[in-house]
């Protein structure tokens, strides 16, 4: 086996045939370590010269000497490390060719990205999951030659094999052209298996129906791996994989592909990390799980940390995210606030959201890992050590096991992810639900789409005039109802001191709907009965875990509480603008994304500016906000494109930018921008586009 | 014969294989690790090398150790750096993360004969049996040799 594969290697590295001695991997492994320490002794040299440099003619020379080859010494030593992953595709024309025989279909196999590097601990670990894969698709996806025929598809089925780079990261596609995956049957089988409920599987999407394959022993078979035959399931290829910091992804056309995504770090040892600090102390978090970083100040109105069933939530645009103070689950003493401003870490394990509260957010640096001690092994919140450029340990935080010891519930709080999604589960009736109860078994709920936020209130601050009653809230009165004095229900039989005021999103004067304790938010699947119980001001009813739950209808309530303001509601739901942002940074993407549609326009993404061109062709937007510095297409192609075509003459558009020369602007106004922005001046530009779109309306 | 590193945990004579020591050092800037035992003080950067520090004082039962002018970290050699001489000088295996202890004071290097060590007795003051490899009596005071695997045990 082993001289099979050298001839194999040799094969396709006949062009570059280097000369190349055995090194041992400790010895590199040590080289590392010292280059690290050369490093941190450059810094501290540099640091130390600062002031010399005028006195000493040449120093300045000889430190940027020194400090360059130090850079260059690390990084080849780091290569050294790297091998590419040629080195397991080629062992797989030779599984496939002995896979065709055996099943007797025809398969052409191709390899692509043969040169992409990835680190030594990586490529040995690939084989593995790469073969099961691939025994999958062979056996279970390509159908045989006749059954092709009558399909009418190429009698030689295809699969390829193809690595590259994307994101930071090493991406390896396995595609096929077999029968695909039929979710209806995946689900049956899960079903059966009791991986899955009945009650669950409605709640699925396609694309994670399809993805149970990877849980469980959803599946097993027979494959040859490096250590002979053995009993797999497609659970251990992700299993495998994960190990080695990668994640799979399974998707399929029925009848006609399966595609396999799998993505992967390029090296272990050196991670992209952002530093945070927690009373003073330095910790790294992997930039892998960072999603975004909240930062709220105390007197922002529109985002605040809540509690639910008493855990703290932030309402983060659809999302209500579970929150941990890290301090709390490294169970430190409580820091002391040093200014206004609450920072989040918003981190993603599997499927899972939570915002980490820290004190500090630092840069980002590129760390190397180190592995954590086994004395601290049972606190499950540290990953790894890395030594901080001042010589100083950090420990390196571990995003699954912060959730686990925070013991978050996402059950309740399942995200409602993107635009796409939403729109599959609409259809299949799931609903993100507020349950709140407004007098002992009394039930309601609300779509937390609807709900803006909920304030805690006490009776005492309830102003009643007239007939009417209204609370204080973000220094304006809001008009208050109670349930009771519209809908078919009783009232509550005792006053109670602290009561909740729900208000909903989206209507220009709001009211807040008075209950009394807010019970859980669930995501479930109804289907509301409109006939048992008909009243204004009422959808419907639904029995959820056999409770009597009424959906009330928060417009036709405004309606019955103040008809005048009804009317302010419609317009503003008819005006929303639709907006292209066209952003390749996701960080900032979702960021900007997050401001446009806090001021109210219908925000649709394109990654980059050819993204953006395909998008702004098939639809109509009233305006363009446009990165300038983007890959595949930038800005200024973007625009000038756009321009050509008279359709889109006199959309505005706006230029956003971290450049700030002259130059770029004026690069930018003749390329078809009419206004030109900084990145992350919220209030300006958002102002910005208002006049641009009111502008803009006139000429028209 | 066997050559002893002694040093003092406030006023304990302890003693250690001066084989098994690594080095000593007064570094005394750790990083302490929130949510692991109160008996270990941190980690800190030993030319690339992340130690673990205990604080000897606090695993025997007894209050942090203060730092002042003699306190010092006592490194001990990790099992691969101690593959080639364990065997022949009965050095025992302590696991392969760097460990090392905050100590008060370090004392001379003694040399004594094996063969005077006594096996411990129930315990010695407030120093419980399990810490206590054995105890030689010097001239005017007692040592105790400790039990390296057991002050480093979580």
């Amino acid at each position: 086996m082993l001289n099979e594969n050298k001839k194999n290697d040799n094969e396709l590295n006949l062009e570059n045939q280097n000369e190349t001695i055995r090194v041992n991997l400790n010895l590199l492994d040590e080289l590392m370590v010292y280059a690290g320490e050369l490093v941190l002794a450059r810094n501290q040299l540099m640091r130390l010269t600062t002031d010399l440099i005028k006195q000493i003619p040449g120093l300045s020379s000889v430190l940027q000497d020194v400090n360059l080859t130090t850079s260059i010494l690390q990084e080849k030593i780091m290569n050294t490390r790297m091998q590419p992953i040629s080195m397991v595709f080629s062992k797989f024309p030779r599984l496939v060719r002995d896979l065709q025989l055996k099943t007797n279909k025809k398969i052409r196999f191709d390899t692509s990205g043969n040169d992409v590097n990835l680190d030594k601990s990586v490529i040995e670990n690939l084989y593995n999951p790469l073969a099961i894969l691939v025994y999958y698709l062979i056996n279970y996806d390509l159908e045989s030659s006749q059954d092709r025929i009558k399909q009418g598809k190429d009698e030689t089925a295809h699969i390829t094999l193809k690595a590259y780079h994307e994101g930071g990261k090493v991406n390896v596609d396995i595609n096929s052209d077999g029968l695909g995956l039929n979710p209806k049957i995946i689900i049956k089988k899960a079903i059966e298996n009791g991986i899955i409920s009945e009650n669950e599987s409605h709640r699925l999407s396609k694309k994670e129906t399809i993805n149970l394959l990877f849980t469980n022993d959803f599946f097993t078979f027979n494959a040859k791996l490096e250590e002979g035959d053995k009993e797999v399931s497609l659970q251990e290829a992700r299993i495998i994989l994960e190990k080695i910091g990668g994640t799979v992804n399974l998707d399929s056309e029925t009848g006609k592909s399966t595609y396999i995504n799998i993505k992967l770090p390029l090296t272990l040892v050196i991670i992209p990390s952002i530093i945070i600090t927690v009373n003073k102390l330095n910790f790294a978090i992997p930039q892998v799980s960072l999603q975004e970083i909240v930062r709220i100040r105390k007197d922002d109105p529109e985002q605040k940390i809540e509690n639910v069933n008493g855990a703290p939530v932030l309402r983060l645009r659809n999302k209500l995210l579970p929150i941990l103070y890290l301090w709390k689950v490294l169970n430190m003493k409580e820091p002391k606030a040093f200014d206004d401003t609450t920072r989040i870490l918003v981190l993603r394990h599997d499927d899972n959201e939570f915002g980490l509260v820290v004190d500090e957010i630092f840069d980002h640096e590129e760390i190397v890992v180190k592995t954590i001690p086994n004395f601290f092994k049972d606190t499950l919140c540290y990953s790894g050590t890395t030594i901080m450029g001042d010589g100083s340990v950090a420990l390196i935080l571990d995003v699954n096991g912060l959730s686990k010891k925070g013991k978050l519930n996402f059950v309740g709080l399942k995200e409602q992810v993107t635009v796409e999604e939403s729109e599959e589960k609409i259809q299949q009736d799931i609903q993100n639900l507020l349950l709140f109860e407004n007098d002992k078994d009394q039930f309601f709920a609300l779509n937390l789409d609807l709900i803006k936020r909920i304030e805690k209130v006490n009776t005492k601050d309830i102003d009643k005039v007239g007939q009417k009653e209204y609370i204080e809230h973000e220094g304006k009165s809001l008009t208050v109802i109670r349930l009771e004095n519209f809908l078919p229900i009783s009232a509550p039989a005792d006053e109670q001191e602290n009561l909740y005021v729900i208000i909903p999103k989206a209507v220009e004067n709001p009211i807040g709907i008075i209950t009394r304790k807010i019970v859980d938010s669930i995501s479930v699947n109804i289907k509301i009965d409109t006939e048992s119980i008909i009243s204004r001001g009422l959808i419907g009813s639904s029995l959820i875990d056999d409770k009597l739950v009424l959906f009330p209808d928060i417009y036709e309530l405004i309606e019955l509480a103040e008809p005048e303001k009804m009317q302010l509601y419609k317009i503003k739901n008819e005006k929303r603008r639709k907006m292209l942002l066209v952003e390749d940074t996701p960080f900032f993407r979702s960021l900007e994304k997050n401001y446009f549609e806090s001021a109210g326009y219908d925000v649709e993404i394109a990654i980059d500016g050819m993204d953006g061109y395909k998008k702004a062709m098939s639809k109509d937007y009233d305006i363009f906000v446009v990165d300038l510095v983007m890959p595949r297409m930038d800005g200024y192609q973007f625009i000038e494109n756009i321009r050509k075509n008279d359709k889109f003459k006199n959309i505005p558009a706006l230029a956003l930018t971290t450049l700030t020369s002259e130059e770029s602007k004026e690069k930018a106004f003749k390329a078809g921008f009419n206004a030109y922005e900084i990145k992350l001046h919220k209030e300006k530009l958002i102002s910005v586009i208002k006049n641009l779109l009111n502008t803009q309306g006139r000429t028209e | 014969m066997i050559q002893l590193t002694t040093f003092y945990v406030q006023d304990t004579l302890f003693g250690i294989n001066i084989l098994q020591v690594k080095e000593i050092n007064n570094q005394m800037k750790y990083t302490p690790v929130p949510d692991s035992a109160d008996y270990i003080k941190g980690l800190f950067n030993l030319r690339g090398q992340i130690i673990t520090i205990f604080d000897l004082a606090k695993r025997l039962g007894r209050e942090d150790t203060m730092i002042g002018d003699k306190t010092r970290n006592l490194i001990l050699k990790t099992d691969q750096e101690t593959t080639l001489i364990r065997e022949q000088f009965d050095i025992p295996e302590i696991g392969n993360d760097a460990v090392g202890f905050i100590i008060d004071k370090i004392g001379d290097v003694i040399e004594i004969d094996e063969e005077m060590i006594q096996s411990a007795p129930a315990n010695v003051g407030d120093i419980s049996k399990e810490f206590i490899k054995g105890v030689f009596e010097l001239k005017d005071e007692l040592l105790i040799i400790l039990n390296v695997n057991e002050a480093i045990k979580i």
